[in-house]
């Protein structure tokens, strides 16, 4: 039997003490969120097999019809069924939403982590950068870079990934600050544990979960984005369907067919929700797992 | 490290942030396709109209000696011309600037009454009927463009029932804060959904905390645990988010801006890009650095404050 | 007794309160009404909401519609177009003579004219007005360009020589950069302020701009013209967002709108209290084939285009109903229109036809530049999109932001762009040089060009006979017809929707507002 104190079990005696929240209920919000993700992943793959017309065909006779049973949502404008644009929208703004996060809270989070844990001239440096990036207006970078490289969905990105990571770099930094100088980190360190292990394994699980609920509510704010570059018209090339675009698009006729923005409106509703709950759910377990 | 030395640290520090801003900005702008001069002729310009217009404006003199023009003007703060409306640009910014401020005023005590209570509960009330119904309002208020929101608004309460102008900013400061409500709300929206759940979390995290079981056994009671520890703690990351929102919001709500047609910041800054007018762009951009650099330091002080485990390095 | 003193307190404080913040969503208009003639009641101020702000109001210095529009309100020169656009007539010439070489003109000058600031206008002020605009260094100096001299013999007497006899003189002298304005003025205020808005003798003067918000107009109390302008308060205000723009006009919060959404004019019209209405105007808007390409270069590939276009469902579907398809590069309502043009219609097989002649039988690949935010021409590309598909050709839209796109066609980088065009001036010679002078505007994007039109530019504008005049714009609007360098789309309207309360608004078809019989009911 070795000497050395058992420092994961340490960690553990606290959780003897906790109630244990019923399984049911904790994974309820999973639930219901991986149903509503996977509701519309379906949407975004198959979109051919649900939608009912083309989504980019104009037919004037047919113009801003109400919800019928040929058209589920009704049309626009321009005569287009907005059930299968919805449906086309799916892909657009769900790969938008995923592709414009997954990159800035990676990058932001390893340089929380970097700027919180090591201090001094890391952190200084790291933070400053960030005073540079978080001087210039959102907005005003997105449509500098946007004006500057062109239009297309992937200068988009650039835009939004430039902008986006340094709200996670500050989350995750101002966690490790409260985290790193507590009891069992201190043991850790004394403990000679790696630096490397310390951060993966004890700060980083604590420190992740303001990011991944600002994660999944960023997928929604980057969806969000995209719709109000669209409304500015610097978003998705037109006839390009883009939930965000076809609600700024039906701002217009929202007395006349309140069709045209709700839908869309529901379904950007939805898919929020749903990934704010995996978020939720996601968070919740890490919180409880790791410590 | 005293609180005064890491002032004078960071407001040291501020020098070598701000002029690596000057310079990108003032380069990054003038590397947009497009020229202030064409855009201020229109359609109907000739390419000599527009040489002429160029060198009147001093635009055709070499990139780096505009730039030191630009800073000479800087340190004695004089921020030039806009080059579309020809007045000084500290005239053109300035009642731009109280717009925004009060917009963001109104928008984060909107977001802070709403994020406070609902998150608060939330928290306390984990995972009971408060904690979820709390946690979906939040879930469904984040999904919702604020151009749609904010046109719902302004015909439910402008158009159908009068209460609030349709947009604009009004002549009087009564008016002024009429006309600020709905844009304020609308825009609240968002903020205070994040809040709520950043607030509910750091609830929750809090209670599962060693020292809270530490701060019982040793025989605080829970009202006290409440008030001092709980609060305390969930606030640091909730003082992060709200900093950040609010840095955000005063470099501009250009989306609430144009629909409630509020001649803000935001408004200014897309018409400035629009017309390429290098001047604002330049002088916006370097004022709203100096204010989030301002506010981050203020922001980390806080944390200090707010945190004995936190130490200003 | 105290008690009594209480009382009267509180009910006085309830008084002022109640009187004080009354709430008003629309602006004030307390009731005025005619000099006693018994009239219906009018309304102190009328507010014109619109989607941009001027940028400089010295007409001189200046280059924008919205800025242009405004100055029919403020300034007046010696003559003016008449309010169909069609015409001149006088204004502040009484009269006038040309010599017999056709390069002098003498003008009597109407007396007891003064300026907004109470002082008379006088000779000086002519010369140093015209003077101004035509100097080499001035921005606008397209109607000034060919002044020689300008000289005032006496207040009441303006002499101005030309370069050479112009058919189009008559129509620059009633342009608004050759205005009087009064010289003192300038020299007191210096260039940056007088960039606020000069002063001049129309019947509104400026009185106050708030960039990006609103400008004010006032009543000129010196105004020549005995009891006009009925309305003493004119404010425009800036909203940029359309439907913003329109809500307000039904919440009542301004009175005028302009520049509507086609798509909400039939919608706003149906409304009870209001009313919208197409404008004559001289806006038109065309496809714009870059030449260069070897795309475009076979005049039947151009052609095609022409038939691949069903104009008449943009009309119906992007206007409204509200415009007209188009024919010739020129606008309808504008001088010497070549009323013989007929649109060459719809027809898909045909321009199917012409592609497989001009070397491409599986139809054609293009890419279509569009201004971002622009709702008709947004609106433009995905119908045409759709349109010519019908005839083999594969459009990708390529949406940029404003000034960037500009840029691209200005460099004549496009292959396909959208644009459009609106007379400053009522005389056809304008235009003419921005279509057929390569120099101006690449013969407006398309880099086209004509020698034979070139010849005939030049002479339209010194030809003095009318009829011979018409016959050469007759043949250069042809030309340009058969040659298809660009394609005109339609003739747009201005759209504008009013409170039915509102009477007496004018706009001419260059787009400048006349304001003199403006009122708002009030009763």
């Amino acid at each position: 039997m070795s000497n050395k104190i058992d420092t994961e079990n340490l960690n553990d005696i606290s959780l003897l003490n906790k109630k244990k929240t019923p399984l049911l209920k904790r994974s309820m919000s999973i639930n219901i969120g991986v149903m509503l993700v996977g509701f519309m992943l379906i949407f975004a793959i198959f979109p051919d097999l649900i939608a009912t017309h083309n989504p980019t065909d104009i037919n004037f006779s047919d113009m801003l019809q109400a919800p019928s049973s040929v058209h589920y949502f009704g049309t626009d404008n321009y005569g287009r069924d907005i059930f299968s644009r919805v449906v086309y929208s799916a892909r657009v703004d769900l790969t938008i939403g995923v592709i414009a996060t997954i990159v800035p809270l990676i990058a932001g989070t390893i340089i929380g982590l970097l700027a919180g844990y090591y201090g001094k001239w890391i952190d200084t440096i790291l933070m400053r950068t960030l005073d540079v990036f978080m001087a210039f207006p959102f907005m005003v970078l997105v449509i500098a870079i946007v004006a500057v490289l062109g239009p297309g969905i992937n200068n988009v990105y650039i835009a939004i990934w430039l902008v986006g990571w340094k709200e996670y770099a500050r989350l995750v930094r101002s966690r490790v600050l409260v985290i790193k100088n507590s009891e069992y980190i201190q043991a850790a360190k004394v403990l000679g544990y790696s630096d490397a292990r310390i951060i993966l394994r004890h700060i980083l699980p604590n420190a992740i979960s303001p990011v991944i609920v600002f994660g999944a509510s960023d997928v929604v704010m980057c969806m969000l984005a995209a719709a109000a570059l669209s409304f500015l018209g610097l978003g998705v090339q037109p006839p390009t369907p883009e939930w965000g675009s076809i609600i700024a698009d039906g701002r217009a006729y929202i007395n006349t067919a309140w069709w045209i923005t709700a839908f869309p409106g529901l379904f950007l509703v939805i898919a929020g929700t749903g990934f704010s709950l995996v978020g939720d759910g996601l968070s919740d377990i890490i919180r409880t797992k790791g410590r | 490290m005293s609180t005064l030395n890491y002032v004078i640290k960071r407001i040291l520090q501020i020098i070598p942030v701000m002029i690596i801003v000057t310079v990108l900005i003032f380069f990054m702008i003038r590397l947009i396709p497009g020229d202030p001069v064409t855009v201020l002729l229109g359609d109907k310009a000739t390419p000599e109209m527009v040489k002429l217009l160029t060198i009147k404006m001093g635009l055709d003199k070499p990139i780096y000696i505009q730039y030191l023009l630009f800073m000479k003007g800087l340190l004695t703060f004089d921020l030039g011309n806009s080059l579309h409306y020809k007045i000084p640009v500290s005239e053109l910014i300035s009642k731009r600037f109280v717009i925004t401020i009060v917009l963001t005023f109104f928008t984060v005590i909107f977001s802070v009454i709403i994020s406070f209570f609902t998150g608060y509960t939330a928290g306390l009330k984990k995972d009971k009927l408060p904690d979820q119904i709390i946690r979906m309002g939040a879930l469904v208020a984040l999904s919702m463009p604020q151009f749609w929101v904010g046109l719902i608004l302004l015909i439910a309460f402008a158009v159908k029932i009068s209460i609030f102008p349709v947009g604009g900013w009004g002549s009087t400061w009564p008016e002024h804060i009429r006309a600020v409500i709905l844009p304020a709300f609308t825009q609240s929206l968002m903020t205070a959904a994040l809040l709520a759940r950043n607030l509910r979390n750091g609830v929750v995290d809090t209670l599962k905390m060693d020292f809270v079981d530490f701060a019982r056994s040793k025989g605080l009671d829970d009202s006290s645990i409440k008030r001092d520890h709980i609060i305390r703690n969930a606030l640091i990351s909730y003082i992060t988010l709200l900093s950040m929102r609010m840095a955000y919001m005063l470099g501009g709500s250009i989306i609430i801006e144009t629909v409630f047609a509020l001649p803000g910041i935001g408004a200014l800054m897309i018409e400035s890009i629009y017309s390429r007018d290098y001047a604002v762009i330049q002088a916006v951009v370097i004022i709203f650095a100096a204010i989030v650099i301002t506010v981050n330091i203020l922001t980390d002080i806080a944390y200090s404050f707010l945190d004995p485990r936190v130490t200003l390095e | 007794m105290k008690k009594v003193l209480g009382y009267l307190l509180i009910v006085a404080l309830v008084v002022g309160l109640s009187v004080g913040c009354s709430p008003s969503t629309t602006p004030e208009t307390p009731p005025e009404t005619d000099a006693g003639s018994g009239e219906r009641q009018i309304a102190k101020q009328i507010v014109i909401g619109r989607i941009q702000d001027s940028d400089d109001l010295d007409p001189v210095t200046q280059d924008g519609n919205v800025n242009i529009w405004m100055f029919n309100l403020v300034l007046e020169g010696l003559l003016k177009t008449n309010d169909e656009g069609t015409a001149m007539e006088p204004q502040l010439a009484e009269s006038w003579k040309v010599s017999d070489d056709g390069m002098t003109y003498t003008f009597k000058l109407r007396p007891g004219i003064k300026f907004s600031d109470g002082t008379a206008v006088t000779g000086e002020d002519w010369v140093w007005s015209l003077k101004r605009a035509a100097a080499e260094d001035s921005t606008w100096r397209f109607a000034a360009a060919d002044i020689v001299d300008v000289t005032a013999p006496d207040d009441l007497t303006l002499v101005v020589t030309i370069t050479e006899p112009l058919a189009s003189m008559e129509a620059n002298f009633a342009m608004f950069n050759m205005t009087v304005q009064s010289k003192a003025y300038y020299d007191k205020v210096g260039q940056e302020v007088y960039s606020a808005g000069p002063i001049g003798t129309g019947p509104y003067v400026f009185s106050e701009w708030k960039r990006g918000e609103y400008i004010n107009l006032v009543k000129n109390a010196y105004y020549h013209e005995e009891g006009l302008p009925k309305t003493e308060e004119i404010k425009f205000v800036v909203i940029p967002d359309d439907n913003t723009r329109a809500l307000q006009l039904e919440a009542g919060q301004i009175d005028i709108a302009t520049f509507v959404p086609f798509t909400k004019m039939t919608e706003l019209d149906a409304k009870d209290n209001i009313v919208a209405s197409g404008i004559p105007s001289t806006e038109s808007r065309y496809i714009v084939l870059n030449n260069n390409n070897p795309k475009f270069a076979n005049q039947k590939a151009r052609l095609a285009f022409q038939y691949a276009t069903d104009k008449k469902q943009m009309v119906d579907f992007i206007l409204s109903g509200y415009g007209e398809v188009a024919t010739s590069y020129a606008p309808k309502s504008g001088m010497f229109f070549n009323s013989e043009l007929k649109d060459y219609g719809f027809d898909p097989e045909k321009a199917k036809a012409l592609l497989a002649e001009a070397g491409y039988p599986d139809g054609m690949d293009v890419e279509l530049l569009v201004r971002a935010g622009n709702v008709v021409y947004e609106q433009m590309a995905v119908i045409l999109k759709e349109q010519w598909a019908k005839s083999g050709i594969n459009v990708s839209i390529l949406s940029l932001e404003s000034a960037t796109a500009v840029q691209m066609y200005r460099d004549m980088k496009h292959e396909i762009t959208l644009s459009g065009w609106t007379n400053d001036m009522s005389d056809p010679s304008q235009q003419a040089v921005y279509v057929f002078d390569i120099k101006a505007s690449h013969n407006y994007y398309t880099d086209w060009e004509s020698e034979r039109a070139v010849e005939l530019m030049n002479a339209g504008v010194r030809e003095l006979d009318p009829i011979k005049r018409e016959a050469i714009y007759m043949e250069l609007q042809q030309i340009h017809f058969d040659e298809v360098p660009m394609i005109p789309v339609f003739y747009s309207s201005y759209p504008v929707a009013m409170s039915t309360s509102i009477e007496g608004f004018v706009q001419t078809p260059l787009g400048n507002y006349r304001f003199e019989n403006l009122v708002k009911y009030i009763d």
